[in-house]
């Protein structure tokens, strides 16, 4: 044993209880690092900590961990050892084993080192083990991860907050599961689809998602409309905090990095301090001669006495904005940090902070506040003693790097009013230009009014001639960003040929005559209209008081009873709307193994033969087709639209041919919004479909499901209601994710489809 | 098969309800009982119309005979009819034709959730016949002196399927309700919950909010009602959060940004 062992082991006493000594004995450099990493890490464990770390250690060694990874491991445990938490060290450290076990320490090393490269002074760590834990249980799928994402991490960092990483980096794996190649390519960013659900995952901690709460909220507690402007990141100067530009909030694209579970209060403490002033800041103050450090100081008394009033009227904002205070008294007397401390003193007046000029601006402000809370002027007079004792202190402003704190807090700009730009101070003026050149992206308030949108939109303008007539733009709902203003769907009508008669489905459905005329029968018994009860009655749910008195009356005098006692509960008028919406997307072609024909030609021998009965019943019914490709070019056919004939439908039926994609959702919306513009009283979609939702730009399968669920959800708050016949094996599996079990009918045996549907029509009517 | 002689008493309201009015409603609703022009009272739900008529029943010292009207009353729940009682017949009087007799206030609650055909019944007794045709017994009851009728409905929900007759509507005077103003509106939920002004005084303002955004997101505010419902949950000791999100957020809506929206507003507002 190696003498210089001997003396730390009698030294601490502690080698015979440490295996890992035991184990590093034979490689002497190893050995002496881990004494230096324990010694460190010692300080800030407990003994039976210091156990458990030395145990994750040998256990690390032991699944082939090298010199380097154990390295780079035992310096990023060194630094954040004095805030971790022991179960953050150990988390670590089974991460890494686990990154070491099923991708190579190699990787693993590098992984770690990244990570170290991003730690923050005084980071306690516990976001960073979250972030290995999840690589290491993603890693069994996929080995090279660790490598990739320590070559990807630091442009990542930029973008994301490590739990969001794991997300990013987990949609690798589900979108190429198989495809080593691919992967690496996307945990690279060099895979298109990379950049995309990078911005995907961004987007969480984007304004967006959070408008139409905050909308409401801004009625429910000031009264107003919210009307938001999105400021482009990109540009000259990204703007990191919002701005006010007259009722118009400006909000910067990307906000200050922050989580995205910190987003939501972050975007509602910005919102209400715009409202706040937007309800108490009466004018603009005129920029005069005022010195940049000066406006600076206007806008933070300004914004402490309209939080103020905010705060009046509802106590609990000041749990909202007082935790955004994050400046503590130190040592430094920074323009920037002073600033921040008056900032917090005037928030929160249970802070003392020792700063003469600080507690100084707080007495001032108090007093003025006491005297005249609605007046504003008083900011700028006090601002002017303030302004000067911070020149006499000789302490620097700097206008070009000072940055509102705390962070929800608008830049200030917009309180200002350039009233002679001849007389301005330079410095001022140039801030003052900078903020008028600033161009505002682009207004928010409609509903998807966004850069997808807009491109769509645009793209939508190009192809308009070949595409045909365009139906409408309809939202697409993404269930990872919770939002449908981030993509827009183009419907355009195909225009369906007809087939001379006489043809196939025309003979097909004279051919079946007695199933038309079954299925007549079946739909006339249905009835649809408002449930009514019906009195005397043979049988029924209930007896009818009044009948029952007469039928003892009548026993009693001898006379022969009337039997009909009952009451029921029916619908009787006919009052309905239907429309039929047909997937003709490519799988359709599949041929039924019993008739010989494909799916798309039984379910048009099936809508044949319903609408025929329910043309001859004078029923207010439409037939629509569907398919897609991309998000810009849906294309709905009408077989026969609610005011036409159904004859010619037919003819249209017998020409469909199978082609393209099943873009449901924008389908679903485009045909909702046409039934809802019917005046019956009771509203009826039947979608035929032979599987799931699928588009050639869509590879998470969720999302275009999730989109029909909520296009549904939305036609169903409208009161229509929609049903689904799945065809083919298992086919109900999606349909139901969409439409709901209970709205789902499987139909199997694709032959059967014709009966089946009338008899859903009729299932619909008589419950 | 005669008609029992009822006794209006179960009917009588003994203690006076607690009542803050929100404006004239009292004197107008004396000078119609004076004239025995029927009254309609319009307001959004939980504003008070019910505890109104209570308060009013037991002012005028009449008893109050309420009738909450639904979509399967018939005319027969109103007026009566034949049961079968051992070996007799017995004609049964509804409750309004037992007002009628009685000299009772009738007071139909929601009237629009009754059918239309249902509710015509009432058109011979808002008149100047002031009588009430009882087909089936073929009896004209005419009405006591005292028999004062009085509907309630709540437009913010009527459509075009739900709302009363023209013919039904013009017989009545009405009488608008609101929310009672926030200072008003304050002492009336201290008082029925039983807690502090300071924090009744923050639930109305929660109230207010929501109530802005009534037709814009959500179809009605928080009412009184649900107001005095949460101050009493908060007086059993619950935390006024949660009371709020049990009595007030939850039931108002189901939309995630709603909910949101109102959960911050609440917040704001404690």
């Amino acid at each position: 044993m190696p003498l210089s062992a001997t003396a730390e082991a009698s030294e601490t006493g502690a080698a015979d209880a440490d295996p890992m000594e035991r184990e590093l004995r034979m490689r002497p450099a190893l050995l002496d690092a881990y004494r230096a990493a324990r010694h460190d890490i010692r300080r800030h464990l407990a003994p039976a900590d210091i156990a458990r770390w030395s145990d994750a250690m040998l256990r690390l060694y032991r699944a082939n961990a090298g010199p380097a990874l154990l390295g780079n491991l035992w310096t990023l445990q060194r630094r954040v050892a004095a805030h971790a938490s022991p179960d953050t060290l150990l988390s670590i450290s089974s991460a890494s084993r686990e990154l070491c076990l099923h991708g190579g320490a190699r990787g693993t090393a590098q992984l770690v080192d990244a990570v170290g490269m991003r730690l923050t002074f005084g980071d306690d760590g516990a976001v960073w083990a979250q972030f290995l834990a999840g690589v290491a249980a993603l890693a069994p799928r996929a080995p090279e991860l660790a490598g990739a994402l320590a070559e990807t991490l630091p442009a990542l960092a930029e973008a994301l907050d490590p739990p969001d990483m794991v997300g990013w980096a987990e949609d690798a794996l589900r979108l190429y599961p198989l495809d080593r190649r691919r992967r690496l390519a996307y945990l690279r960013l060099d895979d298109p689809m990379a950049r995309q659900r990078l911005s995907a995952h961004e987007g969480a901690a984007r304004f967006d998602a959070h408008r139409n709460r905050l909308a409401y909220l801004a009625r429910a507690l000031f009264e107003r409309e919210l009307q938001t402007q999105t400021l482009a990141a990109r540009g000259p100067r990204a703007y990191a905090r919002t701005r006010l530009a007259g009722s118009v909030v400006l909000m910067p694209e990307l906000a200050p990095r922050l989580p995205s579970a910190q987003a939501e209060r972050f975007f509602e403490a910005a919102v209400l301090h715009a409202l706040a002033h937007q309800a108490f800041t009466s004018h603009r103050f005129a920029v005069g001669k005022m010195k940049p450090l000066q406006l600076a100081l206007v806008s933070l008394l300004e914004d402490a006495r309209v939080e103020r009033l905010a705060m009046q009227r509802f106590p609990g904002l000041a749990r909202l904005w007082l935790p955004f205070h994050t400046a503590r008294p130190m040592r430094a007397r920074s323009s920037g940090a002073l600033l921040a401390r008056l900032a917090r003193t005037l928030a929160d007046q249970s802070v003392e902070d020792d700063d003469q000029w600080v507690r100084k601006g707080s007495s001032l402000f108090e007093q003025a506040f006491a005297e005249r809370p609605h007046d504003q002027s008083f900011c700028e007079v006090i601002v002017r003693v303030l302004g000067h004792d911070l020149g006499q202190m000789r302490i620097p402003f700097d206008a070009k790097s000072y940055l509102v704190d705390p962070a929800y807090r608008d830049d200030g700009l917009g309180l200002f009013e350039l009233d002679d730009p001849e007389d301005a101070d330079p410095d001022t003026l140039d801030i003052m230009l900078d903020a008028a050149r600033m161009e505002p992206g682009r207004t928010d308030d409609g509903a998807g009014d966004d850069s997808g949108a807009e491109a769509a939109r645009s793209r939508a303008a190009e192809a308009e001639a070949d595409k045909g007539p365009l139906l409408g733009h309809y939202p697409e709902w993404d269930h990872r960003l919770h939002t449908d203003t981030m993509a827009l769907t183009s419907v355009y009508a195909e225009e369906l040929a007809a087939l001379q008669r006489p043809h196939w489905l025309n003979r097909e459905i004279d051919a079946r005559r007695r199933e038309t005329s079954r299925i007549g029968a079946m739909v006339r018994r249905a009835r649809m209209g408002p449930a009514r009860r019906l009195k005397k009655r043979l049988d029924g749910d209930d007896l009818d008081l009044d009948a029952l008195v007469e039928m003892t009356v009548a026993r009693r005098s001898g006379e022969t009873p009337d039997p009909r006692i009952y009451t029921v509960k029916r619908r009787t008028e006919r009052n309905i709307s239907m429309a039929l919406l047909i997937d003709t997307s490519e799988s359709t072609a599949a041929h039924v193994a019993a008739s010989g024909g494909t799916i798309l030609q039984t379910a048009a021998v099936a809508t044949g033969l319903f609408g025929t009965a329910l043309d001859e019943l004078g029923d207010d019914f439409a037939v629509f087709t569907f398919c897609s490709d991309g998000p810009d070019n849906v294309r709905l056919g009408a077989v026969k639209d609610f005011t036409d004939g159904f004859g010619e439908g037919i003819d249209r039926l017998a020409a469909l041919r199978p082609g393209l994609s099943t873009r449901l959702g924008a389908a679903l919306r485009h045909v909702a919004r046409r039934l809802d513009a019917r005046p019956s009283l009771r509203k009826v979609m039947i979608v035929v479909t032979d599987g799931e939702p699928a588009d050639r730009d869509i590879d998470d399968p969720d999302h275009l499901v999730e989109d029909a669920r909520r296009a549904v959800l939305q036609a169903r708050a409208d009161g229509l209601d929609l049903f689904c016949v799945a065809l083919g094996n298992h086919a109900d599996r999606a349909a139901s994710r969409v439409f709901g079990r209970r709205n789902t009918l499987l139909v199997e045996r694709v032959a059967d489809l014709p009966s089946r549907l009338a008899g859903l029509y009729f299932r619909l009517t008589v419950n | 098969m005669t008609a029992g002689a009822m006794s209006l008493d179960q009917y009588r309201i003994d203690q006076q309800p607690f009542y803050a009015p929100v404006g004239n409603e009292i004197a107008y609703f004396e000078a119609a009982y004076a004239e025995r022009v029927p009254v309609m009272l319009k307001g959004p739900t939980g504003c008070g119309k019910t505890r109104f008529v209570e308060h009013m029943a037991w002012k005028l010292g009449r008893p109050l005979v309420t009738v909450a009207c639904h979509e399967d009353m018939t005319a027969a729940d109103l007026v009566g009819r034949f049961l079968l009682e051992g070996g007799d017949t017995v004609w049964k009087d509804g409750p309004l034709t037992e007002a009628v007799r009685g000299g009772a206030i009738c007071y139909l609650d929601e009237i629009v959730e009754a059918r239309q055909d249902t509710t015509v019944v009432i058109h011979p007794l808002t008149d100047q016949r002031r009588a009430l045709p009882l087909e089936k017994r073929n009896e004209l009851v005419t009405a006591h002196p005292d028999f004062f009728l009085v509907i309630s409905y709540n437009p913010g929900y009527q459509s075009a399927v739900k709302d009363l007759k023209e013919s039904t509507k013009q017989r009545f005077a009405a009488i608008d309700f609101t929310y009672a103003d926030p200072a008003r509106e304050r002492a009336i939920v201290a008082a029925e919950a039983g807690i502090e002004d300071e924090l009744a005084g923050r639930l109305v303002a929660i109230a207010a909010a929501s109530r802005n955004l009534s037709g814009k997101g959500l179809d009605e505010g928080a009412s009184t009602r649900t107001l005095i419902r949460a101050g009493r949950l908060i007086a059993r000791g619950i935390a006024p959060t949660d009371a709020c999100e049990l009595a007030i957020v939850s039931p108002l809506t189901d939309d995630a940004d709603l909910r949101g929206a109102l959960r911050s507003a609440v917040a704001a507002c404690l």
